[in-house]
């Protein structure tokens, strides 16, 4: 189908003669309306922290994760607000299992995690059993792999029956740490550069419980990306 | 296991809400795959649309499947899935008769069209119904739908959108108020029941299989031409080997017109509209040079056209092809409407409701929109302007629906009609040319007053 992943417009019927003839050789996956509703968040001013969107050094939840942690010098990264659009994209892509749409975020996820050296070590939140049998996939899996990007699966989760994202936000805060690293891979982080990956940042608390986790290893950093934040 | 929510249909398991037996399942569900496998290409059995996909995605049954796209905000069809569904026996109790109970009368147009429709019905035939806007196409369905549910026929009436679907219903209850009814669309929270009447969106017919006698099916000029194929297995699928479509449109594209006109397939045409007054004729208009460019705003030929009309205390609708235009044009208008009350509607406008509403109240001297409005939607004493009448979005069949806004109330059965363009397009010389001829054949058959 030639036309718009999320919208179905069709790319013939939507471009002008001109925009034709300069229209990028590689085959668009959104057409140009659906493509500006995602905000790039490189180009706001950021909190140094989590990576929100936010005028000042350091916003509230920042302030706050920095008492609750004091020895970890934390910097998110992501690479879009988390806007109506984009949770509606994110519902599709997750809860309808349209796998394929992971496929929008290829190019930038690529820029941001091609800056590594080759060394660092990539490591995608792992998702509940319970996410596994309903979904069939991890959806930060699947983004790094449409992304071409090399990771490792150090982390497994510890099950919890409650979901996640049906939990309410102070409750989400108290939550027992669901994540340990996977014995076997314990030297792998060790002295290493590590980037944590997940789709939506949210409260923080599941980078944080990650990074705790990995951080028991030794390694010699720990950087924190999502899609949304 | 409720037998009856499988009678018709084509299902995911994971659309049946109830307890799921496997014996039973076993042992009476017709059961299909969920796409259909040969010379290694992969068709969806619920939606048609051949897969395209080049790489496998973990699933569900823990191995790599490809799935279907098309479909799957009706729950995901992968390579593992499977369909379920049952026979449909037309299980219906029994009514007194007649079972219509409305009492209204038909126009000579109409009753000619009712009967052609209990014909076709009756010989489980197909027919187009080619009806200008406001020839009032649900009561002509009456005839033919009371008749094929009294013989204990299953009916649906499958139309594109869900406002139109909800405004159907009411009036289809008050004419068969004993006959159950379900409304079908997408984020309804009513579940599912097995009914002899069925209202349902277009995209819900394909959980449907080989389930009615009488299909009937709204707007079929309403899709982009590259919707029409699954729009069509839809249909095909969920009608009965044996049974009859009727579809209807105000608008039916050139191909249509050739094959109504070479009789490849059974026509009624309803030329005139209920109140037998002919249709608005649209004026083209040459605009030299557009809003955004001229520097005295005032002085546009459409603003002045529409202070004109403001004066005169007549409300209309402005028609602007793309919502980005729109935006460019809110400071302008903003300025020179400085007095008047005005909205802006688009696709995208989450209080478009509300706004329809002030404006059909009266509570606006105009509403700008984009095509969204052109259709389905009246007001019962507008003009019409059309702004770029010549830009691609305004094909032959949204310009003819968007002249069909005007004059529809019997009150007030007249109005103006403009089309503003740079250069004369095809679509719209086309418009015109069958505005007009649906006139004139509507003369011809003294359907006029
Ligand atoms: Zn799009
Ligand atoms: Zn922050
Ligand atoms: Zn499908
Ligand atoms: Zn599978």
């Amino acid at each position: 189908m030639n036309g718009c992943m999320w919208c179905g417009t069709h790319f013939d019927s939507t471009y002008s003669f001109t925009e034709l003839l300069f229209r990028p050789l590689k085959k668009e996956r959104l057409c140009g309306a659906c493509q500006s509703e995602f905000i790039l968040l490189r180009e706001c001013p950021l909190c140094r922290g989590c990576g929100r969107r936010h005028e000042d050094t350091y916003c509230q939840d920042c302030i706050k994760w920095q008492k609750l942690y004091p020895n970890y010098s934390f910097s998110n990264q992501s690479l879009f607000a988390y806007n109506v659009f984009a949770k509606e994209f994110m519902e599709a892509f997750k809860f309808n299992g349209d796998a394929e749409l992971g496929q929008v975020f290829s190019k930038e996820v690529k820029a941001m995690l091609q800056k590594e050296d080759k060394h660092t070590v990539i490591v995608p939140i792992p998702i509940s059993q319970r996410s596994k049998e309903i979904r069939g996939f991890n959806q930060t899996e699947i983004v790094l792999k449409q992304a071409g990007i090399i990771y490792q699966n150090c982390l497994e989760h510890i099950d919890n029956p409650e979901n996640q994202s049906k939990k309410d936000r102070r409750n989400r805060m108290l939550s027992p740490q669901p994540f340990h690293v996977i014995d076997s891979e314990v030297g792998l982080l060790k002295q290493k550069k590590v980037v944590i990956v997940d789709d939506v940042y949210t409260t923080g608390r599941t980078l944080f419980h990650a990074a705790d986790a990995v951080s028991q290893c030794g390694p010699t950093s720990i950087k924190t990306i999502t899609l949304f934040r | 296991m409720d037998e009856t929510i499988f009678y018709g249909r084509h299902l995911l398991r994971s659309e049946y809400t109830g307890e799921w037996d496997e014996e039973e399942e076993a042992m009476r569900l017709i059961v299909t795959e969920g796409f259909n496998k040969e010379n290694s290409q992969l068709t969806c059995n619920r939606c048609g649309t051949l897969c395209t996909m080049t790489v496998s995605y973990p699933c569900v049954c823990q191995n790599r499947c490809k799935y279907c796209r098309q479909c799957i905000k009706l729950g995901k069809i992968t390579e593992c899935s499977h369909l379920y569904s049952l026979e449909e026996p037309n299980q219906f109790p029994k009514y007194a008769y007649p079972y219509l109970k409305w009492t209204g009368t038909l126009s000579k147009q109409q009753a000619q069209a009712s009967k052609d429709i209990r014909e076709s019905i009756d010989h489980n035939s197909d027919r187009m119904i080619w009806a200008v806007a406001g020839a009032g196409k649900t009561e002509m369905l009456f005839e033919g739908v009371g008749q094929a549910l009294e013989e204990g026929k299953r009916v649906c009436l499958a139309t594109p959108r869900v406002d139109v679907a909800l405004e159907l219903a009411p009036r289809l209850i008050k004419a068969f108020p004993e006959v159950s009814l379900a409304v079908l669309y997408g984020g309804t929270e009513v579940p599912y029941q097995y009914t002899q009447l069925v209202i349902s969106t277009t995209h819900q017919l394909y959980r449907f299989k080989e389930a009615f006698d009488v299909l009937i099916i709204d707007e079929v000029d309403a899709f982009p031409y590259y919707l029409n194929d699954a729009l069509y297995f839809a249909s095909e699928k969920a009608r009965k080997i044996v049974s009859s479509v009727i579809y209807l449109t105000a608008t039916p594209d050139k191909s249509m017109q050739k094959r109504i006109k070479r009789r490849e397939i059974e026509a009624s045409i309803l030329p005139a509209r209920y109140h037998g007054r002919p249709l608005p004729v649209p004026v083209g208009i040459w605009v030299k040079k557009s809003i955004l460019k001229t520097k005295q705003n005032d002085t546009h030929i459409i603003i002045r056209h529409m202070k004109r009309l403001i004066e005169e205390g007549k409300q209309f609708l402005l028609f602007i092809p793309t919502i980005s235009l729109m935006e460019q044009l809110m400071p302008i208008f903003e300025h020179s409407f400085k007095q008047s009350t005005f909205e802006w509607v688009h696709s995208q406008d989450p209080h478009r409701k509300e706004k329809v509403k002030k404006m059909r109240e009266g509570g606006l001297q105009f509403l700008m929109t984009t095509t969204i409005l052109e259709r389905g939607v009246t007001f019962p004493n507008i003009d019409v302007i059309v702004m770029n009448a010549d830009h691609r979005v305004f094909t032959e069949a949204a310009l003819v629906q968007i002249a069909g806004r005007v004059g529809r109330a019997p009150d007030y059965p007249s109005g103006e009609v403009t089309y503003y363009h740079e250069v004369w397009t095809r679509a719209m010389k086309n418009a015109i040319k069958q505005i007009k001829n649906m006139n004139a054949v509507a003369a011809r058959s003294g359907y006029l007053v």
